[in-house]
């Protein structure tokens, strides 16, 4: 039995999600970038544990624990991605890392 | 007022707090107060999780949310001594437009959830199943350790790799250039071409 | 004995191989000594097969191996020994030896030496298989590899601009020859089935009844390719300027050697040759022609070489006239001893320019006589021998020749007015040569005249033996029509006895033809030193008298110009036109649809903004329009 109604957990992840992606879209600060992402992420968790519990199923659970670990890898190797790229470049806005610019 | 409105009302208030917290994430100048804000994110979740009674991931939230993610994030800033507010912009240009598109996509999940994917087949792990192995962590570790090992083994390598991959990455590169024996050919080469080129420009200063 | 022909052309090719791989590096110097072995081995073998082959000349072959095997057509590289062949190697190894060795002083401050004792035994390799081929196709590949040398010898000091257009232009002068020499080959295949000399010989009579008509165009094709190769007009223009090269190679290749490929080759096709009579008077009107044409221009040119090397082109006209009225025999006998005293010739001038300090130019020389004693003397006698006085190598078989053409019929005799104006004119022209070179005051400045010196012994001991060689080679055909050159070659040119070509001339008609011979040689050199010695009239009024003549003469009869403007000329006009075409409508095409392309591209490339923001834009934008594409389909 899940209370309040299913729904309401997914339009929190949803809303959770939402925030996190505008967060990616509009701030200029990669360490804030990577925080809005993590956002996303705990969206994503919300969203498996309310299937989880309204389904009667424990996947749904054990693949929070895997997304935990995408979480803290993504951290570890995006946070020393950010290290090296202020070593070098002497800036953390994103708009000004257009490298990739054909 | 019966239970489950008393329930409704908490979840309420816990999923109001983390929309607003993680509001805050977004819009604050300052990236330290931005971490706090996840924080409190992190911890409304947990609340939200012992709501729907998944009582380990609410305490694996809090711990390596919290504990270890966020206090990474500020360790960073700290090594970057980014703690100062920022005073340049904040927002990018396309921001307006990314709102747009966010309210849009919101929606869209809005009307999803409510129409067409709240339905399933129910699983075998019911409350009373739950009970029976003793709560909840007793059953995720069923579960994980039972059903899920080899994709959980898999997630160490995962979490392995990236450590070392951190560490190369933001390893500090030796300010002291090596003796010429330990470098390789094409490394001494391009040493003494640059060597040469300073000398070429400034002649006054000695061999 | 005939089993050791392959030794011929082998130690030369060894020479070349051992120069070529170890002469930049190891050799330098020594590369001389290995090619003068070389060639010196080629010339003993040959002489010791000429001799063994003294009683009975008739063909041999030496089978090496097999080439090339394709259906029904194997093509064996045999060797031919026959008198024929016997005689050219003589002359074409005893003269590169006497080249190679004068070459070691000539060439002694060259950086390039090396590389010229490289080229010089390869050139001698390929001019031997030439002539012991005994099969058109390997004739023609060899053919080809003598012009192949004689462009890297011509064009030996590349660094000048002159030398390498020279060089081009005769590789592609030879080309025009060669194609028409492919064509003959490719009828020949076509019509015969066969590319071997002596299965063709013997099919010629049997298709020439079969197909009228068909020998004459092979004839003619294959002359086209003689007329390349041995300067005849109008494909002689790459002579004269062929003298870019060293003189040496002057001596060899494009007097003694391998401009007489063309000759070797009719005569090698006599059989043929004789089948078609219009082939044989269009060979004899084009060398008479030629003689007398490039006899002229010889008589206005001052440089040493350009003289020596119309001189060449007339003398191999002569030859060309020979081989058109049927006189096989003669022609190969001129063809020897002109390979002995224009070799001389050549070598002799290298020698002067070599004791002069690189002058070509004869009217800055004069009264070199005595500062180069040995060289003057073999040079007269070279002269002498050229113009055909007797008892020298020139004066038999030049005599020889213009009797045979004045037998030859009621066309001889116009052949014979030419050929006697030639040699007329021969002798002037040599004689103006050495008159101007040798004797009479010096025109060069006291300074340089004080430096003029003989050259050292290892230039002037080949210039000797080569005078005795211009003095004797002569006697080879005395008596007359009996000598013993014609005893030997009487069986490789029965074809031309049985097509009634051969007319045996009556003693009075020998002795008559010597009297008028001596007597045109004589009144050339009277006249020369006449006007060149005695200078009355001076040369300037002698010019005088037809301005426009000898305009004419000094400009080569403007067909250099005239080939520069219409051949050259048109074919850049053509090539402007192609060019502005493919600049413009091919180019247009091209460029405009790269302008699309481009144009486009940098439209999308406004997109690539390298923001990792507009990226992810782009992804949520597409996530919910997907996502409304899917409600809309719930729907």
């Amino acid at each position: 039995m899940i209370i309040p109604a299913l729904e309401y957990y997914l339009v929190l992840g949803a809303a959770l999600f939402i925030i996190g992606l505008l967060g990616v879209l509009v701030r200029r600060n990669l360490l804030i970038v990577f925080m809005s992402i993590e956002l996303i992420l705990l969206g994503a968790n919300v969203t498996f544990v309310g299937f989880a519990v309204a389904l009667n199923n424990m996947l749904g659970q054990a693949f929070v624990i895997f997304s935990l670990t995408v979480a803290a890898a993504e951290a570890a190797v995006g946070l020393a991605i950010i290290v090296a790229l202020s070593r070098h470049r002497d800036t953390l806005n994103v708009d000004e890392i257009d490298t990739l610019k054909g | 007022m019966n239970s489950e409105t008393l329930l409704s009302l908490i979840f309420a208030y816990l999923a109001l707090a983390c929309v607003a917290f993680a509001v805050l994430v977004i819009m604050l100048r300052n990236p330290v107060q931005c971490a706090l804000a996840l924080v409190g994110v992190v911890f409304h979740l947990a609340g939200i999780f012992i709501l729907l009674r998944a009582e380990f991931l609410a305490a694996a939230h809090i711990i390596i949310y919290a504990g270890a993610i966020i206090v990474l994030f500020l360790f960073t800033m700290m090594l970057l001594n980014l703690g100062v507010v920022e005073r340049a912009r904040q927002f990018h240009v396309q921001a307006p437009l990314a709102i747009v598109v966010g309210a849009i996509l919101f929606l869209e999940f809005v009307v999803l959830t409510g129409a067409t994917i709240t339905v399933g087949a129910q699983g075998a792990h019911s409350p009373a199943w739950v009970a029976g192995q003793g709560g909840n962590v007793q059953a995720l570790g069923q579960v994980l350790f039972r059903d899920y090992l080899l994709p959980f083994e898999i997630a160490s390598v995962l979490l392995t790799a990236a450590v070392v991959g951190a560490i190369v990455l933001a390893k500090q590169k030796p300010r002291r250039p090596r003796s010429s024996s330990q470098m390789g050919v094409g490394e001494w080469m391009a040493e003494r071409y640059e060597k040469a080129k300073t000398r070429e420009q400034d002649p006054a200063e000695p061999r | 004995m005939v089993q050791v022909a392959w030794l011929i052309p082998a130690l030369p090719l060894i020479a070349f191989a051992i120069n070529g791989a170890l002469g930049r590096t190891y050799l330098k110097k020594r590369t001389g000594i290995i090619a003068n072995a070389g060639v010196l081995g080629a010339l003993v073998v040959s002489v010791l097969l000429f001799v063994a082959q003294l009683d009975h000349a008739e063909p041999e072959t030496v089978s090496l191996w097999t080439w090339a095997v394709s259906g029904d057509f194997a093509l064996d590289i045999v060797l031919r020994v026959d008198a024929l062949t016997l005689v050219m190697l003589l002359v074409v190894t005893s003269v590169s030896f006497m080249v190679h060795v004068y070459s070691i002083g000539y060439m002694d401050n060259d950086p390039g030496f090396w590389r010229f004792f490289t080229y010089l035994p390869l050139f001698v390799f390929a001019m031997i298989m030439l002539v012991m081929a005994n099969n058109l196709l390997v004739l023609f590949v060899f053919w080809e590899a003598v012009g192949l040398c004689s462009y890297l010898l011509i064009g030996f000091w590349f660094e000048r601009q002159s030398a390498s257009a020279a060089a081009v232009k005769a590789f592609l002068t030879n080309r025009i020859g060669d194609v028409g020499f492919l064509i003959g080959l490719l009828l020949i295949w076509h019509v015969f089935g066969t590319l071997n000399y002596d299965e063709i010989f013997s099919l010629a009579p049997v298709v020439e009844a079969a197909r009228p008509g068909i020998l004459t165009l092979i004839c003619l094709m294959l002359f086209v390719g003689a007329m390349g190769k041995s300067a005849q007009f109008p494909l002689h223009v790459w002579l004269p300027d062929a003298m870019e090269g060293p003189t040496p190679v002057s001596a060899l290749i494009h007097a003694a050697t391998m401009v007489t490929a063309g000759v070797y080759m009719v005569a090698r096709f006599n059989p043929l040759y004789v089948l078609s009579s219009t082939a044989m008077t269009v060979v004899a009107l084009v060398g008479a022609f030629t003689a007398l044409f490039a006899a002229t221009i010889g008589l206005t040119q001052n440089d040493i070489k350009r003289v020596l090397a119309y001189s060449t082109v007339s003398q191999l006209g002569l030859m060309f006239m020979a081989l058109g009225v049927g006189a096989f025999t003669a022609a190969i006998f001129h063809l020897a001893t002109h390979a002995f005293f224009k070799g001389l010739l050549f070598l002799g001038s290298g020698s002067v320019i070599h004791g002069t300090d690189e002058e070509q130019d004869m009217q800055r020389m004069g009264g070199l006589f005595g500062k180069m004693p040995v060289t003057g003397a073999t040079y007269i006698i070279g002269g002498l021998a050229l113009s055909g006085i007797i008892p020298l190598a020139g004066f038999w078989s030049k005599d020889e020749l213009l009797g045979a053409t004045l037998l030859s019929g009621d066309l001889g005799y116009l052949l014979f007015v030419l050929g006697a104006l030639a040699s007329l004119l021969t002798a002037v022209y040599t004689f103006r040569m050495i008159f101007l070179t040798f004797f009479g005051k010096t025109r060069m400045a006291a300074e340089r005249f004080s430096h003029v010196h003989e050259s050292p012994r290892v230039m002037t001991v080949p210039l000797i033996v080569l005078a005795v060689g211009a003095v004797g080679a002569g006697f080879v055909g005395v008596p007359p029509e009996h000598g013993l050159i014609h005893n030997y070659l009487h069986d490789t040119f029965l074809a031309a006895e049985f097509a009634g070509l051969v007319h045996v001339p009556s003693t009075v008609f020998v002795l008559a033809l010597m009297a008028v011979s001596t007597v045109i040689a004589l009144l050339g050199i009277l006249v020369a030193y006449g006007i060149f010695m005695r200078r009355s009239p001076a040369p300037e009024s002698v010019a005088g008298l037809a301005p426009p003549l000898h305009a004419l003469l000094v400009n080569k009869y403007y067909l250099d110009d005239f080939y520069d403007a219409v051949l050259a000329g048109g074919t850049r006009t053509a090539g402007g036109l192609f060019a502005w075409f493919d600049l413009n409508i091919v180019d247009g095409v091209v460029n405009l649809i790269g302008l699309v392309v481009r144009g486009v591209g940098g439209g999308l490339r406004r997109m690539q903004t390298g923001r990792l923001e507009n990226y992810a834009f782009s992804v949520a934008l597409g996530t919910a329009l997907v996502l409304a594409f899917y409600i809309m389909m719930a729907r």
